[in-house]
């Protein structure tokens, strides 16, 4: 078996720079207030691991400090082996900050390993990681190899044999306390050790160093926990500073959506809604819900109708950190498109669909259906996004069918209007409509008429005699 | 000096005068800097037919100009403002493209569109929606490219605003109709077309229309109203022979005065 190792050593400063910007200095502190990490910028100015929080303040004055058991390590480690997973199907975990992956059922795929090396090295730099990998026979002897910055990418046994037994005592995994023993006896590499016969070495050291040594070296199996994808899409970013005006928002936003989106492509499916979850200092969160018409994995389409939702929502309080929820997810299924872009772009329609949904609240935008009724208040119905029907699940009257004869005015009101006292000028015969029985009856005869300021209605005589206007010919 | 001399002289310069004028004049006219608003024919501005005769005439490059704003000024609904744009919205529902009506006056009856043989399942309605809501909607219509025509309902819209939809007009090359009240017409407006609209009173029978030309780009605005005979309804067979019967046409049908309060 082979096995490549990412290591991540400055997982925690690469996850704050992905959010604050490469221009800040950032700075990782352990519970003791020590620095353990120190980005590029921070590093520039003098800043070192070891430092205390005074010094460095004293180095650099805007300094970013983060303590690493706040940051949310884990998840990220999730989300870059979902990353991982569109090449490798096997990958196990190794928080804090390690990946593991089987590659050997993947090389007939990739077709050699510095292939596939360089694709996930390549990928994870683009992503503003720095990933240290290597290939191993046994998943710890890839960790080791890798943790010393061997980088080793080959295929050839005896190269990496070769190098495990070069590697020194200091890399390979020991508890601090086996390894200074084994300084102290004047064994400074891997070689060394392994030269010994193991029931010595276990007298002197103890058991777990023997098993551990054969996992090393892949005498005994090593079993591996490995990770499988989540279904739904949920993730989280902390944002640096609190967030206090909508469009501040949008710039984490949209790297949330392009996680978003990378997720979705992988996994070939699209999302017709999703939930952002603004929390805020005091524990408490606003949800804010996104509907989207149809199904999209455009980023940037998902960014304006959020911008849109965002100018007319007003934060409570500032916010601290956003959540994306996106669960209901569906296949994706490429729309076609028209070659000479004459017609509309159904695609681009719905986009425009979702502008107006995000931007006007739902019932200010609807679209009209004719219904098969002689009523004419029951003969058309208002379709707002969530009323709508699919298509195909109701007799869509098409245009021909309509019995275009008929003399119908322009505009309806939602409502009759009486008429009290209107002169009018009658310039049509009488329509009768007399349907409804079953509800609603109505038995009305429908006019034409001029009014005096010339406009022309559509006038209906009730059966008590009552005049109503019912419409404009517009 | 006597007076023939007087005479010859006067007349000599007068002479002097006329050929150095004319030479002036003609070398005005023959060089290109010089605009004359009488010669103005070569205003190019794609259009689109009205499907009403008259109508044709009246406008320059005979068609509603595409990719522009047109303002129709008109004071009551119902006097034929949307029959005077059947044929076009006809003709639009065609295209796969939405029909957008932003905050019209009264909700638009599909069977009614249908009758003018405009495809009621293109039109996008927004209303209930304050002027920015407005505005907005209109100029993203117009700038997504999915509408081939918007039209707005806005009695208070400045013409900053106005000039703002012509630029997503042009972009877009839809149609952009914007409704406003008719004292607007003394406002000045960028739209490029601007259209009054009144009833004709004591009309016959059909409905009748009274349009005047404000402002046309292109073309000098008729200075007196035109009266276009509209029928009710444009039905699709009544539409395609529409052209020749606005001339023709008299009322078949009788009408009869009725006063609706003696009638109750």
């Amino acid at each position: 078996m082979l096995w490549l190792y990412i290591d991540l050593p400055t997982l925690p400063v690469d996850l704050c720079e992905r959010s604050a910007g490469p221009t800040e200095a950032i700075v990782i502190t352990n519970t003791a207030g020590k620095i353990i990490l120190a980005n590029a910028t921070a590093q520039a100015a003098g800043i070192r691991p070891s430092q205390s929080i005074s010094t460095a303040s004293c180095l650099h004055e805007k300094l970013l400090i983060k303590r690493k058991n706040e940051l949310n390590l884990h998840s990220c480690l999730q989300d870059i082996a979902h990353w991982v997973y569109q090449y490798c199907a096997n990958i196990a975990l190794y928080p804090p900050d390690g990946l593991l992956i089987e590659i050997e059922s993947m090389l007939r795929m990739h077709g050699d390993v510095s292939t596939l090396y360089h694709k996930l090295q390549r990928g994870l730099t683009e992503q503003g990681f720095h990933p240290r990998l290597s290939v191993g026979l046994s998943p710890l002897s890839a960790r080791a190899l890798s943790q010393s910055n061997s980088a080793l990418c080959t295929d050839n046994q005896q190269t990496i044999k070769q190098a495990l037994l070069q590697l020194s005592l200091a890399h390979c995994g020991f508890l601090p306390s086996i390894t200074e023993k084994l300084h102290r006896m004047g064994f400074n590499t891997l070689h060394q050790i392994l030269a010994i016969p193991r029931v010595e070495l276990a007298q002197r050291l103890g058991h777990e160093l023997c098993t551990y040594l054969c996992r090393l070296t892949g005498e005994s199996p090593d079993p591996q926990d490995f990770y499988t994808p989540a279904t739904g899409f949920e993730r989280n970013v902390d944002l640096l500073a609190e967030i206090d005006n909508n469009t501040g928002l949008l710039f984490p936003l949209n790297r949330l959506l392009l996680d978003l989106e990378i997720f979705l492509r992988h996994s070939q499916q699209s999302i017709d809604s999703m939930t952002l979850q603004l929390h805020h200092r005091d524990s408490c969160f606003s949800e804010i819900y996104i509907g989207i018409s149809a199904s999209t994995t455009q980023t940037k389409e998902i960014l304006t109708l959020c911008s849109l939702k965002l100018e007319s929502y007003q934060l409570p309080a500032p916010v601290t950190s956003i959540t994306l929820i996106a669960n209901h997810l569906q296949p994706y299924q490429k729309q076609q498109t028209d070659l000479f872009q004459k017609a509309g772009n159904p695609a681009e329609k719905q986009q425009l669909l979702n502008r107006f949904y995000a931007k006007l609240s739902e019932e200010k935008v609807v679209t009209l259906r004719i219904e098969e009724d002689h009523r004419p208040e029951k003969s058309y119905q208002i379709e707002t996004q969530t009323n709508k029907d699919r298509p195909g699940d109701k007799k869509q009257i098409h245009p021909s069918d309509h019995n275009n004869k008929l003399t119908r005015p322009t505009w309806i009101l939602q409502a009759p209007y009486p008429l009290h006292g209107t002169a009018v000028t009658l310039i049509s015969d009488a329509e009768r409509i007399s349907a409804g029985w079953w509800d609603q009856s109505i038995n009305r005869d429908y006019y034409i008429a001029r009014f005096p300021n010339g406009a022309l209605g559509w006038i209906f005589r009730s059966n008590e005699g009552n005049w109503f206007l019912h419409g404009w010919f517009g | 000096m006597d007076f023939s001399t007087l005479i010859y002289c006067t007349y000599i310069q007068y002479y002097f005068l006329v050929y150095f004028m004319s030479d002036l004049l003609s070398g005005l006219l023959n060089s290109a800097q010089l605009w004359r608003a009488s010669e103005n024919t070569n205003y190019h501005c794609p259009t689109q037919n009205t499907g009403i005769k008259e109508l044709n005439q009246l406008l320059p490059g005979s068609g509603w100009p595409l990719g522009n704003v047109t303002e129709m000024l008109c004071d009551t609904p119902g006097i034929g403002e949307i029959r005077l744009l059947a044929p076009l919205l006809q003709e639009l529902s065609k295209q796969d493209k939405w029909m957008l009506w932003v905050s019209p006056p009264f909700l638009p009856y599909p069977s009614g569109l249908e009758s003018q043989g405009i495809n009621h399942q293109k039109v996008l309605l927004a209303r209930n929606l304050n002027t920015p809501e407005k505005l907005w909607a209109a100029e993203q219509g117009l700038r997504s490219g999915q509408c081939s025509v918007v039209l707005l309902w806005a009695d208070r819209i400045t013409n900053t605003q106005v000039r703002r939809l012509q630029t997503a007009c042009v972009d877009s090359s839809a149609h952009c109709f914007i409704f406003r009240q008719a004292r607007a017409a003394n406002e000045h407006s960028s739209a490029p077309l601007r259209l009054g609209l009144s009833a004709v009173a004591k009309a016959s029978a059909t409905s009748t229309l009274q349009l005047s030309i404000i402002k046309c780009r292109g073309r000098w605005p008729h200075n007196h109203p035109v009266i276009l005979n509209i029928p009710a309804i444009f039905t699709k067979a009544r539409l395609s022979t529409f052209a020749e019967l606005t001339t023709t046409q008299t009322s078949t049908q009788t009408s009869t005065q009725t006063a609706i309060s003696s009638a109750k």
